[in-house]
């Protein structure tokens, strides 16, 4: 069989096969098979202004996809993206028009927000050993909850200065850049540090790590933390672009975020995956939803075709895999 | 209330509120059948969560009147008061052509729709009060609707999904089901570097505060505010009616008036929705 693979794959030269050796190399083929597929189909695709906005709706899901590997690294699962998110953009915008604070103080009371959220849901991991699903899923209630009571279900207005993330700088929006530098930071963080090393090997054996004395619950809090900042970076995000804090902000993202998980090339299970791989796969699910309404596709049936190419993709990622729980 | 009561009739008003929880809501029900009301006007949360304790009300013979929302089960309330959304898209839709009559812009126009949820009353019904007046313009070649998406009632996918629709070309106005998909829109159609109101004309539904600031600043060309005022109005004056004439309605549904907001009722189209009208 392996034989037989390799037979085919040198049909198709040299530098395709070394790539699909690399860890992003199918998420990689997969994005140029989309791109080169949607530029075919929509002459429209292609177009600055499209690219443009691809890279906008791609930043927020991006963030979330990198915080959200942080945790599937680990073999964990956080669902609390969508809700850290809201909260951190809440609490930053009433900062900001409540109390009347500059906006680099109401941009890091929205980071320590999310950092915060990310330390609950890291010490009932931890401490009050809950599963990762289930004390996350309380944080996403819970998060939610506080949002639509802070906000009485009302969008917080008056936030054009937060449009600084939203501007211009070098030919792209800032926010751009920024998720370009958070993508490099999540690539040497997790590639570069011993933090990184023991992730994945937390996602491999986790009862290894421990016995080999590594202090495990160290490294998943610490996680758990850069994630929630994670999210609400973007959360400060969404803010910018809606230029109000929307309650409703990130409901049902971290579905978003772990399809981009798991489009990246992260597997659920844990310890596989670039830590490039989110980008990527928030940029492919940004693309399909694009490319989509571009084609005028009906809009039922664009959940039907987005779930094909989920199944697809994570048919594809799968292949060699002995068995899978 | 008050009304009634200077005119002698001996009422008082208990007023719950449900959180938008059903369970709250169930045991609140529970709650006043005990205190043996004479009626319960309610703004069901759920069509059909609500139903057994109604069930419970209905056994007890206290009539129950419901507005905004409906149940699922017309026998279980006397009658049920709220919005027409049909109608109000309809009117929606018509402002909409009429800005664009007044536009001058050259035919045929680019009209995109943005719907609420899939399978939502609301989302529905505004949906087809749209097509309603768009479908007979689009067969008779004045306009063509470039795309119709869905944006879930929400602005960030309402800004999301029009930039996109916008990647395929400029088009001259856009409707939304709501008006958080609408202003999502229009920060889509600023971001393309377009002026909402002049470039692309948006109409919405609701009157939430923040589209009513959006139709003064020019930016949103109407919106429709619906008449919260005159349901409860109406739905108390139902409730008298019932107690003291055993008044028994013809229809089912009394539906209550929509109102157009545009630059010229932007600042007292609330004082026109808060007029007391008879019942019908």
């Amino acid at each position: 069989m392996a034989r037989k693979l390799s037979l085919s794959l040198s049909k198709l030269g040299r530098p395709l096969r070394e790539l699909l050796r690399y860890e992003l190399g199918g998420p990689l083929v997969a994005l140029m098979a989309l791109i080169t597929a949607s530029s075919i189909l929509s002459p429209r695709f292609l177009e600055p202004y499209n690219q443009r906005i691809l890279l906008l709706q791609t930043a927020p899901l991006a963030l979330l996809g990198l915080g959200e590997s942080m945790v599937i690294l680990m073999g964990s699962i956080d669902l609390s993206p969508g809700s850290t998110m809201a909260l951190a953009g809440t609490i930053s915008a009433m900062t900001f028009t409540r109390f009347g604070h500059p906006l680099s103080v109401s941009i890091l009371v929205g980071v320590l927000v999310g950092l915060a959220i990310g330390l609950v849901n890291g010490l009932l991991v931890t401490k009050a050993k809950i599963p990762s699903f289930v004390a996350t899923l309380a944080s996403l209630v819970a998060g939610r909850g506080m949002v639509l009571v802070l906000t009485e279900g009302q969008p917080i207005v008056g936030l054009s200065q937060y449009r600084v993330i939203t501007e211009e700088v070098a030919g792209l929006p800032t926010m751009v850049w920024l998720f370009i530098a958070f993508g490099v930071l999540n690539y040497f963080l997790l590639k570069r540090t011993s933090v990184g090393l023991v992730t994945y090997a937390i996602g491999g054996n986790e009862e290894a790590v421990r016995y080999s004395g590594v202090r495990v619950d160290a490294v998943k809090l610490f996680n758990f933390i850069l994630a929630g900042g994670y999210y609400a970076v973007a959360g400060l995000m969404m803010n910018a672009r809606l230029e109000v804090a929307y309650p409703w902000t990130g409901w049902g993202y971290e579905l978003d975020a772990i399809a981009s998980c798991v489009l990246g090339g992260i597997t659920l299970s844990g310890g596989v995956g670039s830590p490039l791989g989110p980008v990527v796969g928030a940029y492919m699910l940004t693309l399909l939803t694009n490319i989509l309404i571009l084609l005028g596709v009906n809009p039922y049936f664009q959940w039907v075709v987005k779930g094909f190419i989920l199944v697809a993709a994570a048919a594809a990622l799968t292949r060699g895999v002995r068995y899978v729980k | 209330m008050e009304e009634l009561k200077a005119k002698g009739v001996d009422v008082e008003l208990l007023v719950h509120d449900a959180k938008d929880d059903p369970a709250i809501q169930t045991s609140q029900i529970e709650t006043v059948i005990g205190l043996k009301v004479s009626a319960i006007l309610i703004n069901p949360v759920h069509a059909e969560a609500v139903q057994p304790a109604l069930e419970k009300a209905v056994k007890a013979g206290i009539p129950v009147i419901t507005t905004d929302r409906d149940v699922a089960n017309p026998a279980l309330r006397l009658v049920f008061i709220g919005t027409d959304n049909v109608k109000g898209a309809e009117q929606a839709a018509q402002k909409l052509i009429e800005a664009l009559q007044a536009s001058g812009k050259p035919k045929p126009w680019k009209v995109v729709i943005l719907n609420g949820i899939p399978g939502t009353t609301a989302a529905e019904d505004r949906k087809k009060g749209f097509h309603n007046v768009l479908d007979p313009l689009v067969r008779d070649g004045s306009i063509v609707i470039v795309a119709e998406e869905v944006a879930n009632f929400r602005r960030d996918q309402g800004l999301s999904v029009t930039e996109s629709i916008l990647a395929k070309g400029k088009f001259d106005a856009l409707i939304a089901a709501n008006d958080e998909m609408a202003l999502g829109a229009i920060q889509a159609i600023e971001g393309a570097g377009l002026k909402p109101g002049v470039d692309v004309i948006v109409v919405g539904y609701d009157a939430i505060s923040d589209a009513v600031e959006a139709v003064r600043a020019g930016k949103m060309y109407a919106t429709i505010a619906q008449s919260p005022f005159l349901q409860g109005y109406w739905a108390v004056y139902a409730g008298f009616y019932r107690c003291y004439f055993n008044w028994k309605p013809t229809v089912g549904w009394i539906p209550t008036p929509t109102v157009i907001v545009t630059k010229a009722n932007v600042d007292t189209f609330a004082v026109e929705v808060a007029t007391p009208k008879p019942l019908p």
